[in-house]
């Protein structure tokens, strides 16, 4: 069965690209341009693994990101942050469990995609 | 009247009560020894010429040889001349007449016996006269010496008590004043300055008082004075500090609050006005801001505090009042040494630094995202062109995407660079310092530049031991650094050159160094290679670079404690080095 990635992603085009992608690479993908979404609606995606573009490393940057490792029902979702942040390495002391920098190799991201997802749950 | 004055008359007075009393002594003794010896003395004489007279008389008989006449006739001479005594002459004139009789040739021995105890009686009459005179005079001799001792005694009691009393007053006239004096000194050197001393007259005593309190009233005015300063100087002090935006708490040795200012009230939620003079232990039981405080020993860390309607950041610093003191040794030699007076507590208001800094990182992570955003598309989509799936690209359409990606990875290196200077600036400098061989950070950065070395036909070389200690630093960081003096070294090397790289071991560093065969760097461009923005102006040929490479090369090798710097000469090519001090345990 595919797997589900969330993508949470302000840019439109980055978020065509990436979406486009990772349907290549033969994941279901469910997109959202904006952070003002609640829990409720990542959750009834059941995603597998949440893409999340972070730019700052405050508690408002990294809400979002906190409150689904909170949520009882997505915290064991892997979340891989995307940032543009010169400290990238801080998002994932906060919450994140993978960070990628912006910009990466598309063949980089899928890679690490693919690692959190074959990792045991 | 002067004392000394009164001292020449006091003594003179003593000297004339001495004088006196050995006057009258001498008087009455005068008196008693003329009594008794020389009145006496005629006594004794008419006594002596009787008894001479008696003696001729035994023994001479009737009538008088010329001899005893004329013996008889000088004692009665002498006899005459010695009357003394009431009623002696009545019986000189009498004895005289009885032995003129006697000398007369008697009719009959009856007659002749009568004359003579009528000479006998004269005589006796003289002698009793006489005895009973030098009887009286030694009685009366005795009454007046009786007299003369009373007296005397009375006199020289009276003399006593004077000089007693003299002994015990007189003194005083000089010493009680001087006590008086002594006092008044003890009471100043107390800090009493109220004394008055005041002494009726006109001596030196009275002067002195008038003098002393003239110095009185000027100490007493000198320390209103200097109380009056102080005070006001305690005042403007107190007036500073109440107006400081920064809390401030003052401690004195015994850790009792001396000074707390209306910030600091506020901060801690005290009345400053009780707080003053309490001891700081009793008040940080109930106050747990002030136990933090006053217990902190680590001052780097803000402390964050409710103020002012929003959470605040504060500074605290903590100083200790020391001041001189400044002890004698028995030596006389002076020690300086400084004892503590208590410490000073200052929280400065940072929060509008933290603030600020917080609202330029912010503005730094959104400068990245929307500069860094685009690019990423850009990438992102240029990958994707390459990709086959999506379309095949004709060569010349395959060189443009080159060329835009060349352009793209171009504005993301100066992107990069712009945002890691704009890190260095605010401070924000993060490093992973780890520990790293040195050979395999260079072989990392040569690496990446090998694709740019090999299309200029530039050849790298790398001379390092296999074994170099290990360096402990941001591993990311040094490689930037060597790709950086990598980039500089082939874009200023002309094709078919060579580059050097070199790690050596050097005291307790590793140094490595980039060696160029280019045309050099001139001597006056040297210094400011590191500088920011600074460009060695050129011939135009070069200008793809920022001017910041070398800049940001130097803040990250000095950030991890190394140093960095150039070698060059004209047309010897350049040399740029850095060195890292060797990981120690």
């Amino acid at each position: 069965m595919a797997k589900k990635v969330v993508i949470i992603e302000k840019d439109e085009d980055i978020l065509e690209v990436l979406s486009y992608i990772l349907i290549e690479a033969g994941y279901l993908v469910a997109c959202f341009q904006t952070n003002n979404i609640i829990i409720e609606q990542i959750a009834k995606e059941k995603p597998d693994l949440i893409l999340l573009d972070v730019i700052n490393v405050s508690s408002e940057g990294t809400a979002l990101c906190q409150a689904i490792k909170k949520d009882r029902v997505l915290e064991q979702v892997p979340v891989v942050a995307l940032s543009t942040h010169l400290k990238p390495q801080l998002i994932k002391e906060i919450c994140a469990d993978d960070v990628m920098k912006k910009p990466f190799d598309i063949d980089e991201l899928l890679q690490v995609v693919d690692n959190h997802l074959q990792a045991p749950a | 009247m002067k004392i000394k004055t009164k001292l020449r008359l006091g003594f003179g007075f003593l000297f004339i009560i001495v004088l006196f009393f050995g006057a009258i002594s001498l008087f009455y003794i005068n008196n008693i020894s003329f009594s008794s010896k020389i009145i006496l003395k005629d006594n004794y004489e008419s006594l002596k010429y009787t008894r001479d007279l008696r003696a001729v008389l035994d023994e001479t008989t009737l009538p008088f040889s010329e001899k005893v006449a004329t013996d008889i006739s000088r004692q009665l001479m002498l006899l005459k001349s010695n009357i003394t005594e009431v009623g002696e002459d009545k019986a000189v004139a009498s004895l005289y007449h009885a032995i003129g009789r006697l000398n007369v040739p008697a009719p009959d021995s009856l007659s002749h016996r009568q004359f003579l105890k009528e000479v006998y009686r004269q005589l006796r009459v003289i002698d009793e006269l006489n005895m009973e005179a030098i009887m009286r005079k030694n009685e009366t001799s005795r009454t007046d010496v009786e007299r003369a001792a009373t007296n005397l005694i009375i006199i020289a009691s009276i003399c006593f008590l004077i000089l007693f009393s003299f002994i015990v007053n007189f003194p005083g006239f000089v010493a009680n004043p001087l006590k008086e004096f002594s006092d008044a000194i003890k009471e100043i050197s107390r800090k009493n300055y109220r004394q008055h001393l005041e002494f009726p007259g006109n001596n030196e005593f009275s002067e002195l008082a008038r003098e002393f309190n003239t110095m009185v009233f000027q100490l007493n005015k000198w320390e209103s004075s200097n109380m009056a300063r102080l005070q006001s100087e305690k005042l403007r002090i107190e007036a500073i500090i109440e107006q400081m935006q920064d809390a401030i708490i003052g401690l004195n040795e015994e850790k009792e609050i001396l000074f707390i200012n209306r910030v600091a009230g506020q901060l801690l939620n005290m009345n400053e006005k009780d707080a003053i003079g309490k001891d700081a232990n009793d008040l940080l039981k109930n106050n747990d801001l002030l136990s933090r405080i006053l217990q902190i020993r680590n001052s780097d860390k803000p402390i964050k505090i409710y103020a002012d309607g929003k959470e605040s950041y504060f500074q605290l610093e903590r100083r200790e009042i020391t001041v001189p003191l400044y002890e004698e040794r028995p030596d006389d030699v002076i020690q300086g040494s400084s004892k503590t007076a208590g410490e000073v507590y200052m929280l400065k208001n940072i929060t509008q630094y933290k603030e600020l800094d917080e609202a330029k990182t912010n503005f730094i992570a959104t400068v990245s995202h929307e500069l860094k955003t685009p690019i990423s598309s850009i990438k992102m989509s240029l990958k994707l062109m390459a990709d086959e799936r999506i379309g095949t690209l004709n060569p010349e359409q395959q060189e443009l995407i080159q060329h835009i990606r060349e352009d793209c990875g171009r504005l993301l290196k100066i992107t990069g660079e712009l945002l890691d200077l704009a890190q260095v600036e605010t401070g924000n400098l993060q490093l992973n310092f780890v520990k790293a061989d040195p050979k395999t950070i260079a072989l990392y950065a040569i690496d990446a530049v090998a694709f740019q070395a090999e299309q200029k036909s530039i050849e790298l070389e790398l001379i390092s031991r296999s074994d170099l200690p290990a360096v402990y630093v941001d591993t990311e960081k040094t490689a930037w650094v060597l790709v950086n003096f990598l980039s500089n070294a082939l874009r200023y090397s002309v094709p078919k050159s060579k580059v050097v790289i070199q790690i050596v071991e050097k005291d307790n560093n590793i140094e490595f160094s980039v060696r160029d065969f280019g045309k050099g760097i001139d001597d006056r461009y040297q210094k400011r290679l590191f500088d920011r923005y600074f460009q060695v102006p050129t011939d135009g040929n070069n200008k793809s670079g920022s001017g910041l490479g070398l800049a940001i090369s130097k803040d990250f090798i000095e950030a991890e404690g190394g140093k960095i710097w150039v070698k060059s000469a004209i047309g010897e090519g350049s040399k740029f080095c850095f060195s890292l001090p060797i990981e120690a345990h």
